[in-house]
């Protein structure tokens, strides 16, 4: 028996959990019509398999019609969910894994403009600034139609197989009605704290009498919401005591602060260049004060951090959520003892913010999470070894020569630089964000063990890929910045590259123009800020530096509104002049009939790259597919098998940045969903 | 003036090196080589002091097989203007005979300072900057934490020692060796790594540089090398007597 604190068992309640680690409850946004279906199965299943002790699974399930999701949660108000749960309960439970599911009214925390449109209900008519409806302010029948919904779906989830439930107590309806900033109303559900909990005492007490005192019933709830006027600490600890005192609670999941604007969710589910592990010990406080068992996450993204919050005794059970959005093998590893295989969560936080702005959780650096019906989390030997050689260790690179190598192929990669990671070099620049190199640093890593050879400083050209005998070429060159997007005056811009890799000095009076909208341009932005100089940013678009999205943009906004910077949107950069030292910026709009001249000392474009593919096309020729993928073979997960040369000798496969501007997350994906059918 | 940078190829910091099995040196092959760390501060020094108007041309020379010329790219890559690659194969260069080369190239580039790292990461001898400041007879300045350059003969050179900063006033021209705490030296990015595939790299012999070939050979000759012992795994003792027990007894220190 190890002696791994992680690795203990806990008792809750009957329920006894096979170690200490478990996902906390959280929404991929994976349903299909609202009910959990092959590839939420897949997804959890695969975690299960991986060892932890238990997978929490959709955030925020709807129990009413009128808490309409806000990205894809499940519809639990529906009967038949009851049988998709039992699939996903037994898939889960083959693995000695337990499962539970978080039941929640949203409350003010949605809109009205969807499902049955349906008006928003609330304590107040306060409005949410995340989600901008102003909702109604509940009256008696809502109060009791709700409580009924919570004890109907709850009724479902035990009938579904879960081995428990928790309730969603920040920013949803059960906490709206507890925060006196959100709960305006009278007695018996209004004033003092007695009232303001009455209501979430109502729905436990319908959901026991539905359910009995086995099942298990746990609360997600903020001790604290950090605001003027919110529920405070003293009152946090008062709601903890209350809840235990009330016998119907069997865990506490403890969290602090606030989730109604972008900014306070980010400290409550913190990324890349926050704090590790910030409010673990005030979950730790709750414990010793309740003496409750407790479970915590909040950025606990490693091993060490993970296992610290339990040996402490801060804790009883540690959420590593988006660390198994990683890797969803970590207990796995801990118990073979190759912690060092676990691939890392680099808090780039795509999963979240991906939710929003694509409607679904991808991981920066595995693709194969949440496409676990086609994507492979552990890559099989290819039954033939083959040559591959692959130019440019980026991260379409590392990918191609990671899985490569687990196929068994003998893989060389050649790079021009003198280290590996291409644009995430650019990137670690940052000081914020240079968690992101262990997406480098993970796959050289794997790379060694798998015996991937690497000849750096190496600029390959046809001649060094052919001396090399390949059966398979992968080009992952990358690209170089775009800056050629003015009518006149292009020769007078800086990228965005020179400025992050130090190239060119930052001037005094900067105009950022950043049709891109992706990290390089914030990036660069917030380099030259913070050496003085006045800095605008200028788009065209209606909003700014979209592909960052919601989370990701609250550190740059802290640093960059800091510094004075100045946005301006839907105004377009056409043409620069320069007159002595300055350069005359010709702006226009796309909304047209505006022509205006404005001065600055320096002008950064950010427009993607473009790709460095000549080496592609010196060595198209000679391949057997000239290039060519089939998308339905890839699709499909086929072995590529186009031939349009047969004198060719060897197969050349073009991926990431070397083919279009994309992202991370993109050029991964072309990687491993080419190289795991080679 | 000209600045001349000596870079040196060495086993890059990162890899964890392996002996080759006959025990002759470390093994070197397929593992990842990178330029010096310490002359990767000579690099980014002397391009600072070009960049701030004091230094007209950085000089990049290596001494090795025809692999350092990849040494040479990566300083090139960082803002340097041209390289000298001195082909002398693939034995081991002592820096006696580094320094004499490094003479002779200082001497006909007339440039007017050369910085090198004060030690490299593989051999640690620290030796090949005060041999070529002797060999030119110019002063030196060591382990430079702050290069400062006055006029066109005289620089400042503050330097780390024993409990404490020195600054010495050298006459130009001069050696200064690098220490780690000079500068952070830049990324070289994929533009620049582009544009340094076409700055010029000559490749010259020792016979070129009218050095007799002999002059290469090693004075000194390596006996064996070791790893360092690998650590024991150490023990849970129970209790502070089991604890004193096998202090007395064992370990035979009590």
């Amino acid at each position: 028996m190890s002696n791994d604190p992680l690795l203990q068992p806990y008792q809750l309640k009957h329920l006894t959990l096979k170690n200490r680690i478990v996902m906390t409850s959280h929404e991929p946004a994976y349903p299909e019509d609202g009910m959990p279906k092959g590839r939420y199965l897949a997804y959890h299943a695969e975690r299960a398999k991986g060892g932890v002790a238990m997978t929490m699974t959709a955030g925020s399930a709807a129990v009413s019609k009128d808490s309409p999701p806000v990205f894809n949660n499940l519809l639990v108000y529906k009967d038949e969910v009851v049988p998709y749960l039992k699939n996903l309960t037994d898939a889960v439970h083959e693995h000695d894994t337990a499962i539970m599911i978080q039941l929640t009214h949203l409350g003010r925390r949605t809109r009205w403009d969807k499902g049955h449109w349906l008006p928003v209900v609330s304590a107040s008519h306060e409005r949410e600034a995340a989600h901008r409806a102003f909702p109604k302010k509940a009256e008696d029948w809502d109060i009791e139609r709700i409580i009924k919904d919570y004890a109907d779906a709850a009724e479902r989830m035990k009938a579904g197989g879960m081995d428990g439930i928790e309730l969603q107590a920040y920013g949803h309806l059960l906490d709206q009605f507890w925060s006196p900033l959100t709960n305006s109303l009278e007695s018996p559900y209004g004033g003092s704290l007695s009232n303001r909990m009455q209501f979430t005492f109502d729905v436990l007490s319908a959901i026991r009498e539905r359910v009995g005192p086995d099942f298990i019933v746990g609360m997600r709830y903020t001790g604290d919401e950090m605001l003027e006027n919110g529920i405070s600490p003293e009152e946090g600890f008062e709601i903890s005591h209350r809840l235990k005192a009330s016998g119907m609670v069997d865990f506490l999941n403890v969290i602090r602060g606030h989730i109604d604007t972008d900014a306070a969710l980010t400290d409550v589910i913190p990324i890349q260049g926050m704090a590790n592990n910030p409010h673990l010990d005030f979950a730790g406080e709750m414990k010793a004060a309740t003496g409750m068992p407790v479970i915590h996450a909040s950025k606990i993204p490693d091993v060490a951090t993970a296992r610290y919050a339990v040996a402490s005794g801060k804790v009883d059970l540690v959420g590593m959520t988006r660390a198994h959005i990683t890797d969803p093998h970590i207990v796995r590893k801990i118990i073979e003892k190759r912690e060092e295989q676990i691939r890392p969560c680099v808090g780039a936080n795509y999963c979240l913010d991906r939710i929003y702005q694509g409607g679904e959780a991808l991981c920066i650096h595995n693709a194969a999470t949440g496409r676990e019906q086609t994507m492979p989390h552990t890559i099989a030997k290819a039954d033939v070894s083959k040559k591959v050689v692959i130019v440019g260790a980026g991260p379409a690179g590392l990918e191609a020569a990671r899985v490569a190598g687990e196929r068994g192929h003998h893989v060389v990669v050649l790079e021009a630089a003198n280290v590996p990671g291409g644009q995430v070099l650019l990137t670690s620049q940052s000081e914020r964000r240079k968690e992101m190199m262990s997406i480098i640093d993970w796959r050289m890593a794997e790379c060694e063990r798998l015996g991937v050879t690497f000849k750096f400083n190496t600029w390959a050209e046809a001649d060094e890929v052919n001396a090399e005998k390949p059966d398979v070429v992968i080009i992952a060159t990358g690209g170089l910045p775009d800056t050629d997007v003015l009518a006149k005056g292009n020769e007078h811009v800086v990228s965005t590259w020179d400025i992050i890799s130090g190239d060119v000095k930052p001037g005094k009076n900067v105009l950022v123009y950043d049709d891109a909208g992706d990290h390089a341009g914030l990036q660069a932005a917030e380099i030259i800020a913070r050496s003085g100089a006045k800095v605008e940013i200028m788009t065209p678009d209606r909003s700014f530096a979209p592909e960052v999205m919601a989370m990701n943009l609250v550190p740059y906004m802290r640093s960059l509104q800091a510094l004075d910077t100045t946005f301006t949107v839907t105004y377009r950069l056409q043409a620069l002049e320069k007159d002595g030292s300055v350069l005359k910026a010709h702006i226009g709009s796309d909304y047209g009939g505006i022509s205006r001249v404005k001065e600055f000392d320096q002008v950064i474009v950010n427009h993607g790259v473009i790709p460095l593919d000549e080496i592609y096309f010196d060595l198209k020729s000679n391949s057997s597919n000239h290039g060519e993928i089939s998308h339905d073979q890839l699709i499909e997960g086929h072995p590529q098998s186009v031939v349009r040369n047969s004198e060719g000798t060897y197969q050349l496969f073009r991926i990431g940045d070397a083919v279009a501007t994309r992202n991370t997350h993109a050029a991964i994906y072309d990687a491993l969903r080419l190289v795991k059918d080679l | 003036m000209k600045a001349l940078v000596a870079v040196k190829r060495v086993i890059d910091y990162n890899v964890k090196p392996r002996l080759k099995s006959d025990g002759s040196g470390v093994d070197l092959t397929n593992v990842k080589m990178s330029i010096n760390p310490f002359d990767e501060i000579a690099v980014e020094e002397a391009i600072r002091l070009k960049e701030a108007g004091k230094v007209s041309e950085v000089v990049l020379v290596s001494i090795g097989s025809s692999k350092s010329e990849e040494t040479i790219r990566t300083g090139l890559a960082m803002g340097a203007d041209r390289g000298i690659l001195v082909n002398t194969g693939d034995p081991a260069i002592e820096p006696l005979a580094v320094a004499k080369i490094l003479k002779s190239i200082a001497e006909s580039e007339q440039v007017g300072i050369v910085i090198v790292g004060k030690q490299a990461i593989d051999d640690d001898c620290n030796q090949t900057g005060q041999m070529l400041s002797a060999l030119l007879d110019w002063p030196q300045g060591t382990f430079a934490s702050v290069v400062d350059i006055q006029s066109a003969d005289k620089v400042l050179v503050t330097r780390e020692i024993d409990g404490g900063l020195q600054t010495l006033e050298l006459d130009l021209p001069a050696v200064v060796t690098t220490d780690l705490r000079l500068n952070e030296p830049r990324f070289a990015s994929l533009p620049n790594i582009m544009k340094a595939k076409k700055k010029p790299v000559s490749k010259v012999s020792l016979a070129d540089l009218g050095l007799p070939e002999n002059f290469i050979e090693p004075r000194l000759i390596v006996q064996k090398t070791e790893a360092p012992e690998v650590r024991q795994a150490g023990v849970k003792v129970a209790d502070a007597a089991e604890l004193i027990d096998k202090l007395r007894n064992e370990a035979g220190v009590l």
